[in-house]
């Protein structure tokens, strides 16, 4: 226990005599935590970006108007029942002329084209959402089947909305997700030599001390373990700090993300505030895990014992 | 207490360090090594505390066959040897107090026992007066003297010194001789590592004479021969 917390005093000493040294790791290892926590937000905020559009995609499915609600809705429940289907929603012919006539674009075209018919030219319709997005052509599929082909109006009777923007978009999260990797990693890497050169430095400057500790009997583990402590506050102080700073930052740009997100539910600062002791957490152990690391290698190359 | 069979160390690029020594110390014995410089005095020191490995031979200390030491056991045959090296001087920026109480912090002995051990092992070389300055306050005789009080921290049974007087003033030199003669009264076998002949011919103790990494001369109330 004593020896724990002489190794934990030794290594803020280290600290604080080469405090410029080490103020310099703690920002660059800051800005390199930064840049990481950035491209992973980036990453985040194009999975959420991904969900809030998927729950946007589904198939419309439009029925002649001569087919009945009730046998649109039979076809609904036959539906439901296949694997692939996640949810099936009815839209009668009414609530489907509604929807159009509020439709600032034909509304008045509607209206006066509904006056001279006398009735609803729509049919119903079906809104069908799979389970992933594979299953939006196995269900398209079902419907071209001759049991249900006959009732679907033939021109333009399946719709999937936002299906191939969902593609495009997943095409480019997942590029993003790619790039993030490698560029995690290349962050890491910086971070992790920054470390490694300010502990040799460390070793370099303590060399007389450490002959010593090693004359009169210390430990291998006691002459190295205040270079670990060290280290490891370079990747408290800096992980901390990091996501300290980005408190103010993402509040200041949240409005920004908001406008770019109108209609969709991705709440960038929310998200950020809901995880924050995750995200610090996260921090922490990125900053502190990659310390060590570095603090380790160092100690292996330049501090024979 | 100290023995040595047959011994050859070797350096890089075939620099002999030591070549075929046996010697024997006994427990409360004094020894002096002398010899020119490069004749190994120092590679017998580092030997003797396992800083250097033996490439023949076997060497034993306090009854403990080290030729052989495993790396993490070096620490236990430290703890029981001083040590005074002339490369390993105070720390600048600690005081002599802190300078000594470094051996037994980094050793894992408690705070009360050093807030007790250390006044008692300055006072042992007479600077327990002194014990709060830092050591530019103090002359090069005093800070040899702390150097010999952090040697004695653990309370070793052997202390190897390798030429504690080097850069002293006779005067000085003979005060640090009187110190280790007194460690040796209490029974603590004294390795002395030594260019000095003014100082060997007054002690009357063994002394052995090394050159070119061989044993010339061992003898039981010697002369500084060379
Ligand atoms: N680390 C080393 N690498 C190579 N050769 C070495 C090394 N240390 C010592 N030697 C050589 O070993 C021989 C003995 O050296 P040693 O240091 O034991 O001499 P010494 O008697 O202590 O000399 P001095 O009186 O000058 O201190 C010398 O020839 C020296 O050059
Ligand atoms: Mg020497």
């Amino acid at each position: 226990m004593t020896t724990l917390w002489r190794m934990i005093k030794f290594g803020y000493q280290n600290f604080w005599r080469n405090i410029w040294l080490s103020l310099v790791t703690v920002l660059i290892v800051m800005l390199n935590l930064f840049l990481m926590s950035v491209v992973m937000g980036v990453n985040v905020v194009g999975q959420q970006t991904l969900i809030a559009v998927k729950q946007k995609v589904n198939l419309s499915v439009f029925f002649l108007p001569t087919i009945s609600e009730q046998r649109v809705g039979e076809i609904g429940k036959e539906l439901a029942l296949k694997p692939e289907v996640a949810s099936v929603k009815v839209t009668t012919r009414a609530e489907n002329l509604q929807r159009l006539k509020n439709d600032p674009r034909y509304g008045s075209l509607v209206k006066s084209a509904v006056a001279e018919l006398g009735e609803n030219p729509l049919g119903a319709s079906l809104e069908i959402k799979a389970k992933t997005l594979d299953g939006y052509a196995t269900i398209a599929g079902y419907l071209r089947d001759k049991k249900y082909a006959d009732f679907i109006d033939p021109r333009n009777g399946i719709v999937a909305d936002n299906l191939q923007a969902n593609n495009l978009l997943a095409t480019i999260v997942h590029r993003i997700e790619l790039a993030a990797a490698w560029l995690i990693v290349f962050f890491g890497l910086i971070a992790l030599l920054m470390i490694f050169n300010t502990i040799r430095v460390n070793i370099y400057t303590q060399r007389e001390e450490i002959g010593i500790m090693k004359l009169v009997g210390a430990s291998d583990a006691f002459v190295r373990g205040p270079f670990v402590v060290t280290s490891i506050m370079y990747g408290l102080l800096a992980s901390v700090l990091t996501t300290i700073l980005l408190v103010p930052l993402l509040t200041f740009a949240n409005p920004y993300f908001n406008q770019f997100f109108a209609g969709y539910s991705v709440d960038v600062l929310g998200y950020f505030q809901g995880h924050l002791l995750i995200i610090l957490g996260l921090e922490v152990a990125v900053g502190c895990g990659l310390a060590m690391l570095s603090s380790l290698l160092a100690i292996g190359r330049y501090l024979r014992v | 207490m100290v023995t040595l069979e047959h011994v050859t160390k070797t350096y890089q690029k075939k620099n002999i360090g030591l070549e075929d020594v046996s010697v024997h110390i006994a427990p409360g014995e004094f020894v002096s090594i002398v010899g020119q410089s490069g004749s190994g005095k120092t590679t017998f020191a580092k030997l003797v505390i396992a800083e250097e490995k033996a490439d023949r031979g076997k060497i034993i200390v306090g009854g403990w066959d080290i030729t052989h030491v495993r790396h993490h056991a070096i620490p236990t045959l430290r703890r029981q040897i001083g040590v005074v090296f002339q490369d390993f001087k105070l720390l600048p920026k600690k005081t002599l107090f802190e300078n000594v109480a470094f051996a037994l912090e980094v050793a894992g002995q408690s705070t009360k026992r050093i807030a007790s051990v250390v006044p008692q092992l300055l006072k042992i070389v007479g600077l327990e007066q002194k014990m709060d300055r830092f050591p530019d306050q103090i002359s090069g005789g005093e800070q040899q003297r702390v150097v010999i009080a952090r040697a004695l921290a653990h309370r070793p049974k052997l202390l190897v010194a390798d030429e504690p007087t080097g850069n002293l003033d006779s005067i000085n030199a003979q005060e640090i001789i009187a110190l280790l003669q007194k460690i040796n009264e209490f029974g603590t076998t004294v390795v002395l590592v030594t260019h000095n002949r003014e100082i060997v011919n007054m002690l009357k103790k063994r002394v052995i004479t090394l050159d070119h990494g061989h044993v010339i001369a061992d003898q039981r109330a010697g002369k500084y021969l060379l």
